[in-house]
């Protein structure tokens, strides 16, 4: 552990060689962040692309690629956005990161799972039995560890690279589906101990501003972007204030717990925050950014239901005061992006998901994963059972990738990118579907 | 590992971010003069004695407490003298400002390689002004006894190990099954995957007669299942006995003496997805 501080000079050119260099500076990378820097640079131009890298004594880092945001009043004619999430290393390549890429997006939402803590088998790549890799991180140093490693993939680095980045946390930047201050048998201090490790490791590794700083183990994620006039982004943070998973966790029939108004996935505060915010809004998009599935998914066949406890399904009227508030209020055009199932799921979100002739309020996609959960295929078993038991569910698939968006005035097309394969490198990645949502029409649509 | 510096840039509204992955060498003064550490390091036990067998990797727990009013994060760094290794040397973390204070801890495995010199090495702890000295005694390798398992404390092998497991987890003369959660046993990492194997190997050749092998309980659903025991003849394994639809904890395998270097369970099937052991024991004609 190198315990002195280093000075790294930034650079931000509106070309790649670095000719026209517009803004520099420099920050101090100390020990106390694991020599991270995190440079909040202003006065940039609006719907602008740049270039930026570090230097430290006679170190250069590659150039990155960014993209301001548009100015509150400008309305662009289009944004291309990717989400993605779970991006298991032991299970995958991470191809669809390369194809991410390549794209070159205005911007990139990057919704939880970006590492996993827990021990694990032996992976698919090289070298994958190191330990390092394998064991569980609990200390920070371990958290640490793990976020290293991962970043030495030189798909994910490219990702990266190629467009500015908003990620939200889900469980497994901290511990398989925590809930507050619970996870598992835990006691809750040595958790809050393991959590404010964790919180610590996602802000030294992630691009996040100060306000996002974790403060101990509490860390404020949620958070409002807004992108002009097309689009606004609320990012959520369905972990650090929801109430514990009802019935002991898993899959099971909704029941008292799960429709008990007095328990919120989000938390009473950020429930507020999200509705009055979109109330306010003046965008055409109103995007939620945010880790687990909305929609009812109802995953056995026959008249019995099931449902995920860690899903919107385990804190049902969070889910209806959210889409009950949305109708009340009159919000158009609510688009939920989402990850954690590892695998897509495309719903229309109803008032009441039982009734075919609700009315539908909003539009959810739910991405695949990058990598998790292995190769999958297009339709496995349970996707088949998805889309007979629930009505409203318009599209699945079971392979890995993610998902590419072009969002303008008048329509949201988001393109399904899957990989053939992730446990080989070098998949190929291919258009699974093509599903829009006209603007003023929440129900999805072929494209 | 190497030093990373991560370079997150915050740029115009968006957050874009890079992992530069070069070492830098731009030395610029620390801040000094902070507020006093009321951070108490400890590590323990106070000495450790250990032999030269490479699979009996003795540990010690480093611990980090807050004593002050304000939460803070703190490190450790561990050095051990040569030819000592540890598994980690580094332990950073939060410390909550508790009333009463709470301690956390870090487990370090400390591996004394073949062929170590009897004698004593130190383990050095510090954390900031801190400094704890843990005195490691390596004494000979007792002969063993008549009868005595000689994969004990021996080097292990195998396919693959559980992140969540040690390699030696399965020679380390714990056969408590109530021990499990705790690591010990091994336990392979290849989900749903088998063959898998685990065994152990001598510096020198050994005459055997007996393996026993004590797998998880319950046994028809958690243990081995289907395997082969096999000894090494040079570069190849050879099956020495077969054991098919195992539902017992506790396999006693005898055959006609053996003598070889290295010796191994190749299991065909477990009834889990996973192969477990909780201990492997070779025993020698009295």
């Amino acid at each position: 552990m190198d315990r002195r501080a280093y000075s790294v000079q930034w650079e931000i050119a509106t070309d790649e060689r670095f000719r026209q260099v517009v803004k520099r500076g420099t920050a101090k990378a100390t020990p106390e962040y694991s020599h991270s820097v995190h440079v909040d640079v202003r006065g940039l131009k609006p719907a602008h692309e740049y270039y930026y890298r570090f230097r430290s004594g006679r170190f250069v880092s590659p150039a990155g690629r960014t993209k301001t945001a548009p100015a509150p009043h400008q309305m662009l004619s289009s944004l291309t956005l990717a989400f993605a999430s779970c991006q298991a290393s032991w299970e995958g390549w991470f191809t669809a990161h390369r194809d991410l890429a390549a794209r070159r997006h205005d911007v990139v939402l990057f919704l939880g799972d970006y590492i996993y803590e827990f021990g694990n088998d032996r992976g698919v790549r090289p070298g994958d039995d190191d330990l390092l890799r394998t064991r569980q991180a609990v200390t920070l140093d371990e958290y640490r560890q793990r976020y290293a490693y991962y970043k030495t993939d030189p798909d994910l680095q490219a990702a990266h690279q190629s467009a500015p980045w908003i990620a939200v946390f889900d469980d497994h930047e901290v511990v398989d589906n925590w809930a507050d201050m619970y996870a598992g048998s835990t006691p809750t201090n040595e958790f809050l101990v393991r959590r404010a490790n964790a919180f610590r490791a996602y802000w030294e590794n992630m691009p996040l501003r100060a306000p996002q700083r974790p403060n101990g183990p509490e860390m404020q994620l949620y958070r409002r972007l807004q992108y002009g006039q097309l689009a606004e982004f609320s990012m959520l943070d369905t972990r650090q204030y929801r109430n514990d998973q009802a019935n002991g966790d898993g899959t099971k029939a909704p029941n008292a717990a799960t429709a008990d108004p007095t328990r919120s996935i989000l938390g009473f505060p950020q429930e507020k925050w999200l509705l009055d915010g979109l109330s306010t809004s003046r965008a055409t998009w109103n995007v939620l950014g945010h880790q687990t599935a909305i929609t009812l998914l109802d995953t056995v066949s026959g008249p019995n239901v099931a449902v995920p406890m860690d899903t919107w399904d385990g804190y049902s009227a969070s889910r209806d005061r959210l889409l009950g508030g949305i109708d009340e209020r009159g919000i158009k055009n609510v688009v939920s992006l989402a990850g954690d199932l590892h695998r897509t799921v495309v719903s229309d979100l109803a008032l009441d998901f039982n009734d075919p002739d609700s009315k539908v309020v909003a539009t959810e996609f739910v991405g695949t994963s990058i990598t998790s959960g292995q190769d999958g295929q297009d339709l496995d078993a349970g996707g088949r059972v998805l889309l007979e038991e629930n009505p409203h569910m318009k599209f699945g698939n079971f392979q890995r990738g993610y998902v590419s968006c072009e969002i303008t005035p008048d329509a949201w097309l988001s393109e399904f990118r899957v990989c053939d394969r992730v446990t080989v490198p070098n998949g190929t990645v291919s258009t699974r579907a093509r599903l829009a949502v006209e603007s003023g029409v929440a129900a999805v649509q072929q494209a | 590992m190497k030093k990373t510096v991560i370079a997150t840039l915050v740029a115009g509204g968006v957050a874009v971010g890079v992992a530069l992955a070069a070492p830098v060498d731009t030395a610029v003064a620390s801040p000094e003069g902070k507020a006093r550490s009321e951070v108490v390091l400890s590590a323990s036990p106070a000495a450790v004695s250990a032999s030269e067998l490479p699979c009996l990797p003795t540990s010690i727990a480093v611990t980090l407490t807050n004593t002050g009013a304000e939460p803070v994060f703190a490190d450790a760094i561990l050095e051990a003298d040569r030819p000592l290794v540890l598994s980690d040397t580094v332990f950073s973390t939060y410390l909550p400002a508790s009333n009463p204070d709470q301690p956390v801890a870090k487990s370090f495995g400390v591996q004394v390689p073949r062929g170590t010199k009897p004698g004593t090495y130190d383990i050095t702890v510090t954390s900031g002004k801190q400094k704890d000295v843990v005195p490691v005694t390596v004494r000979p390798v007792p002969p063993r006894e008549p009868g005595a398992n000689l994969a004990y404390g021996e080097q292990a092998i195998a396919s693959s190990t559980h992140g969540n497991f040690t390699l030696c987890g399965a020679v380390d003369g714990d056969r408590d099954q109530s021990h499990w959660d705790t690591l010990t046993g091994w336990n392979d990492a290849t989900s749903g995957v088998f063959p898998d194997w685990y065994g152990v190997e001598w510096p020198t050749a050994q005459t055997i007669d007996r393996i026993e092998l004590w797998t998880k309980t319950p046994a028809a659903t958690n243990g081995i299942r289907d395997f082969d025991l096999q000894v090494r003849d040079g570069e190849s394994w050879r099956t020495i006995a077969q054991v098919i639809g195992n539902a017992q904890e506790h396999i006693v395998t005898t055959f006609p003496a053996e003598r070889t270097d290295a010796v191994r369970v190749l299991v065909h099937l477990g009834g889990s997805n996973y192969s477990r052991l909780i201990e492997f024991e070779v025993y020698g004609p009295q």
